[in-house]
């Protein structure tokens, strides 16, 4: 029981994390970006990459990674859908553009490291310890460490910065916003920065904790897309929600494997996503075309 | 010469289950990725029932194709008030739990080892069974698929379609009721998307998990949008194009895990550059996309 | 004698009242105006008409039917056919494929719908004769073919009006149908507008250019901040004070 409670956290941090990645770009650009699940993978690789110079000490690579994915997501976000957005882009555009994106960058990861499943530091013997009853490894404890500092983060960063005000205008109202005179590209790219980062250290807590593969994101990313909707942060970016919708969505699929076999607790889980799309009434708001 | 029948039949199969989704994406508008889904509940309904109660082929190709127009309803009947690309995911979605149900319920379908021994097409004691016999076959299917799209698409059903993609709020003020002209076309689409599992199954006597896929659906979406939305033969270009160029390449010689990625990865660029670049494809009537 | 009732009629949305307790009769021969300043809740008022908003409390009757709730389309094919402010199209057909949609998914007394379309061969030629008819009328007979997003804003209103002429309503719903458009086309809807009514149909209309009310409404509708404030003959409402304060202010 203990067991299933310390998995369910786990599991929500891992799309708590990706989730709020998720839920900053979608209020902000107003798509379903599938890119993110390629950056959380991509975010495992970069890492593995960067653990072959051994020069490099640990912690250094695990930067250096990140620093490697969220440029691609930047790289992504400037030369493909701001690309999009100059040709009228509308949000289902950017939909299917992003899965042509995700899907390139899964297969290019696998021509590149291999479609087999990698560990990420093997021969390591992960340090672990005993609370309440369950053996918690590092790789969890951080892995909800992580995510707890980076929503807390993501709520002052939204609430008492500059940028952050900045960024909730634009997920209010992206016209307004740049009619205000806000530089609304320049804040995209920060989301998307921010975004990428969170889905890059969620792909390398779960390679440190489970395993790698370079399909890994594209269940993560529904996973986390479902808690959000769920959450209902597609409303307007709340950390609460998000946390929320992540628990819930992980105790469903860990319930799920406890009373059904394994196999069957993603179906279940697209099954409430599928659920939650129709009921939420954020789904009937006409689309807005996203500009440069 | 049997080899070029293949890929021949292969090419009228995709092309069906292409032109469905172009029924449905190109003229009325409502862009989907679970198409391959609906052709594997074509493919795994029929084998299973010629298997499991020994009905001969045509009413096992029929009860596939009701399977999947009954399960489309499942998809169109709540989600049809939602915005486009919340749709798409809707389909998304339904697309990965038909594949979890394929993979997973191993009682029925025996999970990701398949379906084998599917018979050939057996229609008033003739089988079907030599490459010849079975592109004519495929050619026929292919044909029908073709003449049931341009139907709609064209006079007043096609009006109606086209009216429905261009401003919904128009069509209905014009006295369409447009919920159910969706639901209608919804499951047509996807019972034409099953005729063509149906028969794929038959066809290579053996079916998996894999070849109903999301890569497969998305694959589907490729033909229509390369060879063009919202015309008539512009999904069967794009299959052709897309079922052709691999099998040049495959003469290259490159080992097969390789290839599968290396093909991913022009796809993946190909979806991409299409929207960006090129989004009416080579022939085809209607921007994807914007 | 034929009329369009509202009871009570109320609709918010997200909060703002836009339709305040609107308790009106609007008879169903002749011209009738419905003026205001903008945000008065004139075009809410014309979606409640036509199904596309649903009243929060109130009921619509529409020549002794029901109509309070039931979907626009239901409503379109009882007879009332209507334009939108925003001029709304099947921009990717020809121009006489829109007015056919229209003749094809109106109303019958047996209420058969667009796509079955086997049994309609009959209707098909009458249909299309009627519609190209229809388009001589509005003067778009020579675009007839041409891709309705093609044709410039004014054709586009012309289009929209022929459309709803195809439907062979009991009433016409127009949302500010001279709106932006040059005097003589002006001048063309106008007059179709009369020649309809003159037919014995009835025309509903939304409109700011005052000069364009006098000019051939028989009766007129004063509406602001969501609330029906006047009601009446043009020449004697348009010289009252509260209307025109309604304007100024």
């Amino acid at each position: 029981m203990e067991q299933l409670v310390l998995n369910t956290i786990v599991a929500a941090s891992v799309y708590a994390l990706v989730g709020a990645g998720f839920a900053l770009t979608y209020r902000c650009s107003r798509f379903f970006n599938f890119a993110l699940g390629g950056l959380v993978a991509a975010g495992a690789y970069f890492c593995y990459f960067a653990l072959q110079f051994p020069i490099l000490p640990l912690f250094v690579s695990f930067f250096v990674g990140i620093a490697l994915t969220v440029m691609l997501g930047c790289v992504i976000e400037l030369m493909v859908y701001g690309e999009v957005g100059k040709r009228g882009g509308t949000s289902l555009g950017l939909l299917l553009v992003s899965v042509g994106v995700y899907i390139f960058i899964q297969n290019m990861i696998a021509l590149g490291f291999g479609n087999e499943t990698k560990v990420l530091l093997p021969g390591y013997v992960m340090p672990s310890a005993r609370i309440m009853g369950v053996t918690v490894t590092a790789a969890q404890a951080a892995t909800v460490g992580t995510a707890a500092a980076a929503l807390i983060s993501l709520a002052a960063l939204l609430r008492l910065t500059r940028l952050g005000r900045m960024i909730r205008a634009v997920a209010s109202d992206a016209e307004l916003a740049r009619i205000r005179g806000f530089d609304v590209p320049k804040i995209l790219l920060s989301v998307t920065a921010i975004g990428s980062a969170l889905a890059g250290a969620a792909g390398l807590l779960v390679a440190l904790d489970v395993n790698m593969v370079p399909a890994m994101g594209m269940r993560i990313l529904l996973m986390s897309i479902a808690s959000v909707i769920i959450g209902g942060a597609t409303r307007q970016i709340s950390v609460p929600g998000i946390a929320a919708g992540a628990t819930l969505v992980a105790a469903l699929q860990n319930l799920g494997v406890w009373n059904i076999s394994t196999a069957w607790q993603d179906t279940i889980i697209f099954g409430c996503l599928m659920i939650a799309l129709l009921l939420r009434p954020e789904g009937i708001v006409k689309a807005r075309i996203r500009k440069a | 010469m049997d080899y070029v029948l293949h890929i021949l039949t292969l090419i009228c199969l995709f092309s069906a289950i292409a032109v469905s989704l172009d029924l449905l994406a190109g003229h009325a508008g409502l862009m989907s990725v679970a198409h391959s889904a609906f052709a594997g509940l074509g493919a795994y309904g029929s084998a299973l029932i010629a298997e499991r109660l020994g009905v001969p082929f045509v009413l096992s190709v029929g009860a596939g194709m009701l399977v999947a127009a009954v399960l489309s309803a499942l998809v169109s009947l709540p989600s049809l008030r939602v915005r486009d690309d919340y749709f798409v995911i809707a389909t998304f979605s339904f697309q990965m739990v038909a594949f979890g149900i394929f993979n997973n319920w191993i009682d029925l379908t025996q999970g990701p080892f398949g379906v084998t021994g599917i018979r050939k097409p057996l229609i008033l004691g003739w089988e079907i069974d030599s490459p010849l016999e079975l592109f004519l076959f495929a050619f026929i299917l292919a044909a029908f698929a073709h003449v049931v799209v341009a139907y709609l698409t064209h006079g007043p059903a096609g009006r109606v379609l086209h009216a429905i993609r261009d401003d919904e709020d128009y069509a209905q003020s014009a006295g369409v009721n447009t919920r159910k002209i969706k639901i209608l076309i919804f499951a047509v689409s996807c019972s034409l998307a099953a005729l063509g599992g149906a028969f794929y199954g038959s066809y290579i006597s053996y079916i998996e998990p894999r070849n109903f896929s999301i890569d497969e659906s998305i694959l589907i979406l490729l033909m229509v949008a390369l060879g063009g939305a919202g015309s008539l033969f512009g999904p069967a270009v794009g299959a052709t194009v897309l079922l052709v160029v691999p099998e040049i390449l495959r003469f290259t010689g490159m080992p097969s895990d390789i290839a599968f990625n290396i093909r991913q990865c022009f796809y993946g660029a190909m979806l991409v550059l299409i929207i960006l670049y090129w989004p009416k494809g080579i022939m085809g009537r209607v921007r994807l996309g914007r | 004698m034929k009329r369009l009732l509202c009871e009570n009629l109320w609709k918010s949305f997200d909060g703002t009242v836009a339709v305040e307790d609107v308790d009106i009769e609007i008879p169903l021969s002749g011209i009738t105006a419905v003026i205001g300043p903008n945000g008065a809740g004139k075009t809410t008022f014309l979606n409640l008409l036509t199904g596309f908003a649903r009243p929060d409390i109130g009921r619509i009757v529409l020549d002794d039917i029901e109509t309070t709730g039931l979907a626009p389309h239901r409503i379109a094919r009882l007879g009332v056919a209507r334009t939108f402010q925003e001029v709304r199209l099947a921009v990717s057909i020809s121009v006489i494929e829109n007015v056919l949609l229209w003749s094809e998914n109106r109303g019958s007394r047996r209420g058969r719908q667009g796509i079955p379309a086997a049994a309609r061969r009959l209707r098909g030629k009458a249909n299309r004769r009627n519609a190209e008819r229809i388009l001589d009328m509005v003067g778009l007979e020579d675009h007839a073919a041409a891709s309705a997003g093609a044709l410039s804003y004014g054709q586009q209103k012309l289009l929209s009006l022929a459309c709803c002429l195809a439907m062979d309503p009991k009433v016409l719903l127009l949302d500010e149908p001279v709106a932006g458009l040059h005097p003589e086309m002006t001048l063309k809807v106008l007059n179709l507008m009369r020649l309809y009514r003159d037919q014995g149909k009835a025309i509903v209309f939304i409109e700011h250019d005052i000069g364009a009310v006098r000019q051939v409404a028989d009766g007129l509708v004063v509406m602001d901040h969501g609330r029906v404030i006047h009601q009446g003959v043009p020449e004697h409402v348009l010289q009252l004070r509260e209307v025109i304060e309604a304007y100024i202010a």
